[in-house]
């Protein structure tokens, strides 16, 4: 074959553009740190890329989601802890009103229970990051209104402003938790606080409370507790899922990292191999581009 | 006839024909990076002999012709591979620009819009008696219009912008076509009496080369040596002259037509070719399938909105949360967006419920798209990692024609392309041939004056 000056010029021209262009290359990757800039640059792993993102921003919100679940039930617990021993309380004065009963101290114990009754209805309305917490998905009305007419005789009532509905977070794809229990459970509506005023009205009348009453408060003491443990389980079922989204995370994380970031060591090596490669090609350049028949003519 | 005169005769034209050689030799180096130039050769033949009684004498050189040395097959191949790689790059070009509209993998692109849209509602979810919530979900949605409406505007633009870079281009080809018409007729004209006019066609496959880059073209020759250059099945230039193109534009589509007559020419590559496409194919493509997601993204998001419940007494039902239907007019119902109590979070109207702010968020995990195999975020992950692909492929186009154009001009080069050392070892042989034709004269003047000393 017939080399001209042309040919070897171009030639050359081509193969150090190329490296160069490697060069640039190699070198944007190191400098961002990222291998994959735009789309372009590997539509597969940009694909990838978007598609971890995305799950990696809703892992996030979900764990915000629980932050916000865990609250609501820790102080949903905290509430039915009082309650049930207010309601224990209860239950000790109905005890002590049949040890022995006298006319003052049954009044005495009758104006105890009118303690317990307005301090279970005000925690029965309590709130948190200003939501009722027992009104089911009646949360921004207080669930519980007491009542008092002063009669004669005087009556006491209590109502349910809420409902028997249950509030579910989302914590995964396509999944929901619930958060928080309705009074309708907890207290069975008015039931609980029904039942303490009959046991009041009955000391006030001066009479020990009735067997059915009794009966009735330790149904709904109980009722009181489970709820308690129900929230405790809800809230370790939420506790699960934490553990299970902190982990995903992190694997998200690494298969981000493994499809966006620049493999360092990998860049650096190929960046020092195109760097001696285009020395050598200019290095050869210089000595054989301006060599001709010229040089050695006189 | 033999004789001193015949002597001095044969070394003149030796004279003539070796200065022939050398102006040749340097008309080639002088041109050695002229772009298009083939090198030149001259032809030597002896001249006639003449018959003697001893046989047959011989008179000396003469130079025949002055030919260019090329490859007609080269030239076709370079023209194809300039034509796959005007496309190429038109479509690099454009698509890069489509990419850097789609700004992805990145913090600003539609892809976290419509992540963070979705978790908006969540956020809602958590606090849907609340109007800061609200808020954050009309802003989410706000912004996420906005990104539909700037990929559009943007990708728009680039469409409307590529009849400007049609009109340039055919304007470059009716050039290009007139000038190879020009030259073609003072080619047939110059060749007329048989001598090739090496100069004026390296100047006429110069032009169809550099046409060659602009749209797909054929090329024919007739036995006078006159070209027939295609565009398509339009024949644009020959010796008869030019046909001038014009841009037909319909809507958003560019056509391609005779000025005179309006016949429609077909461009199948070059950069042109390239224009064509993007305008008539690519870019729609990717408007329509943002339609295509914007639409989905309103119908269910709605669907589902407006059968929840806003806040207030009573609580607003029946509201549609986005307004349009396309990607160019998405936006949040205005009613919604100046009365944050219009969102629905609640299924039964009842404060405190969620099943609608959730029911939307999971709108995300619903495969909505592509014959309900595709969800949104997925949909939109093909959109612009299609948009990668094309560039990657029109990338690969590229690489592999610069590797083909690159063997092309080395083989060219090697048949075309002016040698130095060579020019310069002919530049030798003609001055050495030039220095004993001289002395040759100087001989036969030396011999002459032996005659004339004899008389003397």
């Amino acid at each position: 074959m017939r080399i001209t000056e042309g040919t070897i010029a171009s030639d050359f021209l081509i193969n150090v553009n190329r490296s160069n262009e490697r060069l640039l290359t190699l070198q944007n990757q190191l400098a961002s740190g990222k291998r994959v800039e735009k789309v372009s640059d590997d539509p597969t792993a940009a694909d990838m890329i978007l598609r971890l993102n995305s799950a990696l921003g809703r892992n996030e919100q979900y764990q915000k989601n629980i932050v916000d679940g865990q609250g609501f039930l820790e102080t949903s617990g905290s509430t039915l802890d009082s309650i049930t021993s207010l309601v224990q309380q209860a239950q000790q004065i109905v005890v002590e009103s049949k040890d022995g009963p006298d006319t003052t101290s049954l009044s005495a114990l009758k104006n105890q229970v009118d303690e317990i009754i307005s301090e279970a209805v005000s925690q029965a309305n309590a709130k948190f990051n200003g939501k009722f917490i027992f009104g089911g998905t009646e949360t921004s009305t207080a669930p519980y209104v007491l009542t008092e007419n002063a009669g004669p005789p005087p009556t006491t009532t209590v109502a349910f402003q809420g409902n028997a509905n249950t509030v579910h977070y989302a914590t995964g794809d396509g999944m929901t938790q619930q958060v928080g229990v309705s009074g309708a459970e907890a207290f069975g509506g008015t039931a609980l606080f029904d039942v303490m005023i009959r046991i009041r009205d009955s000391l006030a009348s001066g009479n020990v409370p009735s067997a059915a009453d009794t009966a009735t408060l330790d149904t709904l003491a109980q009722t009181v507790t489970e709820s308690g443990s129900k929230v405790g389980s809800l809230i370790q079922g939420l506790d699960n899922t934490t553990t299970h989204l902190t982990d995903q995370k992190t694997q998200l994380q690494n298969l981000l990292s493994s499809q966006k970031d620049t493999d360092v060591a990998e860049a650096t090596l190929n960046l020092k191999q195109e760097e001696t490669m285009l020395n050598a090609a200019l290095n050869v350049g210089a000595q054989i581009l301006p060599k001709s028949l010229m040089d050695y003519l006189t | 006839m033999s004789g001193l005169n015949a002597l001095l005769e044969t070394a003149r034209r030796a004279l003539i024909t070796q200065q022939i050689g050398i102006a040749v030799t340097s008309h080639n180096v002088s041109n050695a990076s002229t772009p298009g130039y083939s090198r030149q050769q001259v032809t030597l033949v002896p001249t006639l002999a003449s018959k003697e009684t001893f046989g047959y004498l011989g008179t000396g050189v003469m130079a025949e012709s002055v030919t260019r040395i090329r490859d007609k097959f080269l030239d076709q191949q370079v023209q194809y591979s300039n034509s796959a790689t005007g496309e190429a790059d038109m479509q690099q070009q454009i698509l890069s620009q489509v990419e850097a509209s789609i700004n992805e993998p990145s913090d600003a692109g539609l892809s976290s819009a419509m992540t963070n849209f979705f978790n908006s509602f969540q956020d809602l979810s958590l606090h849907p008696e609340e109007s800061t919530a609200r808020n954050g979900v009309i802003q989410q949605g706000t912004l996420m219009s906005d990104t539909f409406h700037r990929l559009h505007n943007e990708i728009s633009q680039l469409q409307s912008s590529l009849v400007d870079d049609a009109s340039a281009k055919v304007t470059q080809i009716n050039q290009l076509t007139s000038e190879i018409s020009d030259l073609d007729v003072r080619i047939t004209n110059a060749g007329a009496n048989g001598a090739e006019p090496s100069d004026l066609l390296d100047q006429r496959d110069l032009r169809i080369e550099e046409l060659s880059k602009l749209a797909n073209v054929t090329v024919g020759t007739d036995p006078k040596g006159s070209v027939m250059v295609s565009i398509g099945n339009t024949m644009v230039a020959s010796r008869a002259g030019s046909v001038p193109l014009s841009v037909v534009q319909t809507g958003s589509q560019i056509n391609i037509a005779t000025s005179s007559g309006n016949v429609p020419v077909t461009i199948g590559g070059g950069e042109l070719g390239g224009v064509q496409q993007l305008a008539n194919t690519t870019l729609p493509g990717y408007l329509s399938q943002l339609d295509t997601l914007a639409g989905a993204m309103i119908n269910r998001v709605n669907a589902l909105h407006s059968t929840g419940y806003g806040t207030g007494t009573p609580p607003p039902t029946g509201v549609t949360f986005f307004s349009g239907t396309t990607a160019a007019d998405i936006a949040v119902n205005p009613a919604v967006a100046s009365d944050p109590s219009m969102v629905a979070a609640s299924a039964d109207g009842t404060s405190g419920n969620n099943d609608i702010a959730l029911a939307i968020s999971n709108i995300v995990n619903e495969p909505l798209l592509s014959g309900n195999t595709l969800t949104l975020a997925q949909y939109y992950n093909g959109v612009a990692s299609g948009v990668g692909s094309a560039i990657n492929g029109a990338e690969a186009v590229q690489n592999s024609q610069q590797l083909i154009m690159s063997q092309l001009e080395s083989q060219r080069s090697s048949v075309s392309g002016v040698s130095l050392d060579e020019e310069m070892t002919n530049l030798i042989q003609y001055q050495r041939a030039y220095q004993a034709a001289a002395r040759l004269v100087n001989t036969t003047n030396e011999m002459f004056q032996s005659i004339i000393d004899m008389v003397a």
